[in-house]
């Protein structure tokens, strides 16, 4: 330990300020000097415990020591030695004490600014984090927004059915970017047309054009060329435009690989805009390619299905596609016009079960075009199945039936066999009719040249008489079997009923040998005005029937009668009668109850339309116990 | 008077022709056209009874031939009435036409009378 005495206040001041002291002892002779001091230690060596030595202290001065220099012992002189030690020691404990806390202070100061600017270093890291953060984070949120616009694009192009709704779509997508034209779609499905569709003035609309020019291959800016064709259609000009070219996939298998389109979006764009408008139109170009695609599709699967459509309703024949069990798949509007929709032969034929000469369970079991005769509601449709294969190498399930309505041409034909066989009966008769007239001739004139001759009372003269009598009936017959079997073209004539009826019945003795035959002729000297021959063939026809129907001998009764201006003929039997539902259709064409190859069903509908063009009428009723009765009824005419 | 009887129907010769007898006329008969046309040229009849259907030459062809050169009368007969009559058979150069078969054999025979009168 080092002790420095200095005599004096203002020695020791400057010494102060060189040096470092553990502790500073004052003794005080008289005045403030010693406090002055004091304070100037406090401030040079603040941890250095100040000891203030005076023979006499006021309580003022205690204060003001304390208070302004910190004294850290006053004591009062004189003093020992060891007194003086004692406190000197307590003061270097203080001074060492106060040493060890500002080194100890000095350290943590340290460490603490250590800390502060590791703290510092650690805020900036975490400040720079989070900007960085915060940028990817705007980043992703604005990828994920654009990816959720475009999503929703194509969720919104996913649900729309027309042209119209799909550019709509677009139109509404390309207005963030202002300075945008509507967008124009120009599409070609083979063929030399191009069809434009497009908004003029609001409206959406098609246009097409025949004049060719080439669609981009690339989205581009398009050539003045192409912008030539697009002013030239719309009759206005186009400054700038984009184009995209559209894949249409779907459309061009269908259509036979030829489709394309392109789609042109007018702009004003400048070239820093460009850029984000290019991304958002090839962002787009697939789904939008895509739903352009299917929508054209529709369209044209549309139009083809509504072709095909026209196409069958336009027939004049019904066309129905039936399954397996006879169900109406589809028909055309000539047979849904007429017909419910279940199985064929109940909603066409209204049966329940299938049609006679149905060709259906053959096509399907051959796999090969059928046909076959059906009758529905007394007309012959000629149907023709054919079957339809939807896969190779299956059994058809379906067959597409075709009802061609051949009644009339049926009937046509028939008619036309009965006329010819009417005309080969007509020749035959003809020619039969000469070879017998020729020797009946010579046999009734030489029977009359031998009349003339033989005796008049003798057997001889009354032989030939009754030769004479039996060659002139021959000749009769035979004049009448002629007329029955003319041609059609006759003229109508006046005659009798009565007559018509006595030229028939010789003709129809074989078949009416088994039953009794009445016959009352009432209306002699009433005329009608008819075809004798055909009335004659009327009559026959009624007679037939009649005796036909008569399975056990019976009565014939044929009875002619003038009632109120008209001639009826009524021709009875004691057969069986008609049932009701047979009764409904006898005067149906090509109704009969013989059995196959035993009449054509024509005999009733033809005598109907003879009666009828003859201005007559032709009805049936049963009659009691049983028969039936037909009745003819004619106009009665007069020659003028 | 002398009458040719032209027909391929021998009942129809023979009462015709005894009829004609029976008045006096001078008959002769042709079995078909081609004899008939024969006797026609050579025997010069007054009236000729000619058939229209017969084997060889028919009545109409039998009436070609002759032509213009016979002064005979002719009445023709046919049994196919429809096929000929009365107009049909002028314009062949017949004089009359008689349908068959015949109702009265003495009727025929009156109008041949009244023909050649």
């Amino acid at each position: 330990m080092e002790i420095i005495f200095k005599a004096s206040c203002a020695e020791a001041l400057a010494l102060l300020k060189t040096r470092k002291f553990s502790s500073i002892l004052v003794q005080d002779v008289a005045g403030p000097e010693a406090l002055e001091f004091l304070v100037q230690a406090r401030l040079y060596q603040p941890i250095a415990p100040r000891i203030l030595i005076a023979e006499d202290l006021s309580e003022q001065e205690v204060r003001e020591g304390i208070n302004k220099a910190q004294v850290f012992r006053f004591m009062r002189w004189p003093l020992s030695e060891r007194e003086v030690w004692a406190q000197l020691e307590s003061a270097l404990q203080k001074h060492s004490m106060y040493l060890s806390r500002s080194l100890l202070l000095r350290e943590s100061s340290y460490q603490n600014k250590q800390l502060e600017a590791l703290t510092h270093s650690l805020e900036g890291m975490v400040e720079e984090r989070t900007q960085y953060i915060e940028m990817s984070h705007r980043e992703e949120s604005e990828k994920l927004n654009r990816e959720r616009q475009l999503i929703r694009f194509i969720k919104d192009l996913a649900s729309q059915t027309s042209f119209e709704d799909i550019l709509g779509i677009l139109r509404k997508e390309l207005r963030k970017f202002h300075k945008m034209g509507d967008p124009v779609l120009a599409f070609r499905l083979g063929g030399g047309k191009t069809f434009f569709l497009s908004f003029q003035l609001g409206h959406f609309t098609q246009t097409e054009t025949l004049n060719h020019f080439e669609f981009p291959k690339s989205a581009q800016v398009p050539s003045a060329e192409l912008i030539r064709h697009f002013a030239n259609h719309f009759g206005r000009p186009f400054i700038k435009a984009y184009v995209v070219p559209l894949e249409l996939r779907l459309t061009s298998h269908f259509v036979g690989g030829e489709g394309e389109a392109i789609l042109c979006i007018e702009n004003s764009l400048s070239d820093k805009e460009m850029g984000p408008f290019i991304d958002f139109m090839s962002d787009r170009m697939r789904p939008l390619s895509m739903a352009l695609d299917r929508v054209l599709l529709e369209n044209q699967l549309s139009i083809f299905s509504y072709r095909w459509e026209k196409t069958f309703d336009g027939m004049r024949d019904p066309i129905a596609i039936v399954d397996v069990d006879y169900n109406v798949v589809r028909s055309n509007r000539k047979f849904t016009e007429k017909f419910l929709q279940h199985r064929c032969y109940e909603s066409f034929a209204r049966r329940k079960a299938p049609c006679e000469g149905c060709p259906v369970p053959q096509a399907l079991k051959e796999g090969q075009p059928q046909n076959g005769q059906i009758q529905v509601d007394g007309r012959i449709y000629q149907v023709h199945s054919y079957p339809v294969l939807l896969e190779h190498d299956s059994r058809p399930t379906n067959v597409v039936n075709q009802y061609v309505d051949i009644t009339q041409a049926r009937e046509l034909y028939l008619r036309m066999l009965q006329s010819e066989k009417m005309g080969a009966i007509g020749m035959l008769a003809g020619n039969i009719a000469h070879e017998l007239n020729n020797p009946l001739t010579g046999l009734r004139s030489l029977t009359q040249v031998l009349l003339h001759e033989a005796p008049k009372d003798g057997n001889l003269y009354a032989d030939l008489k009754e030769i004479e009598k039996a060659t002139a009936r021959s000749q009769r017959i035979i004049k009448n079997l002629l007329d029955f079997s003319k041609g059609e073209d006759q003229p109508s004539e006046y005659i009798t009923a009565d007559e018509v009826i006595e030229r028939t019945l010789p003709m129809l003795k074989s078949a009416l040998r088994l039953h009794r035959l009445e016959v009352h002729l009432e209306t002699l000297g009433t005329h009608i005005f008819v075809e004798p021959h055909l009335l004659q063939q009327v009559v026959f026809n009624l007679i037939n029937n009649a005796c036909q129907a008569m399975k056990e001998p019976g009565r014939l009764t044929v009875t002619t009668r003038k009632d109120q201006g008209s001639v009826l003929i009524e021709i009875e039997d004691t057969g069986p009668g008609i049932p009701p539902e047979v009764e409904r259709r006898i005067f149906e064409p090509f109704f009969t109850t013989k059995k196959e190859g035993h009449g054509t069903g024509l005999g009733l509908s033809m005598s109907k339309s003879i009666i009828e063009k003859f201005g007559g009428t032709i009805r049936f009723h049963n009659v009691k116990p049983h028969g039936s009765c037909f009745t003819i009824v004619l106009p009665e005419k007069h020659p003028e | 008077m002398k009458v040719l009887i032209v027909d391929d129907e021998v009942l129809v010769r023979r009462s015709l022709g005894r009829a004609l007898k029976g008045k006096g006329f001078e008959v002769m008969e042709a079995v078909d056209g081609t004899e008939g046309l024969q006797v026609w040229k050579t025997w010069q009849p007054d009236l000729v009874f000619l058939d229209v259907l017969m084997p060889g030459l028919t009545g109409p062809e039998v009436l070609k031939e002759v032509g213009s050169d016979s002064k005979a009368k002719v009445i023709l007969m046919s049994a196919f009435s429809g096929e000929h009559n009365m107009q049909t058979a002028q314009q062949m150069g017949a004089d009359l036409f008689v349908p068959k078969p015949f109702e009265d054999i003495f009727a025929i025979v009156k109008m041949a009378e009244d023909l050649l009168s």
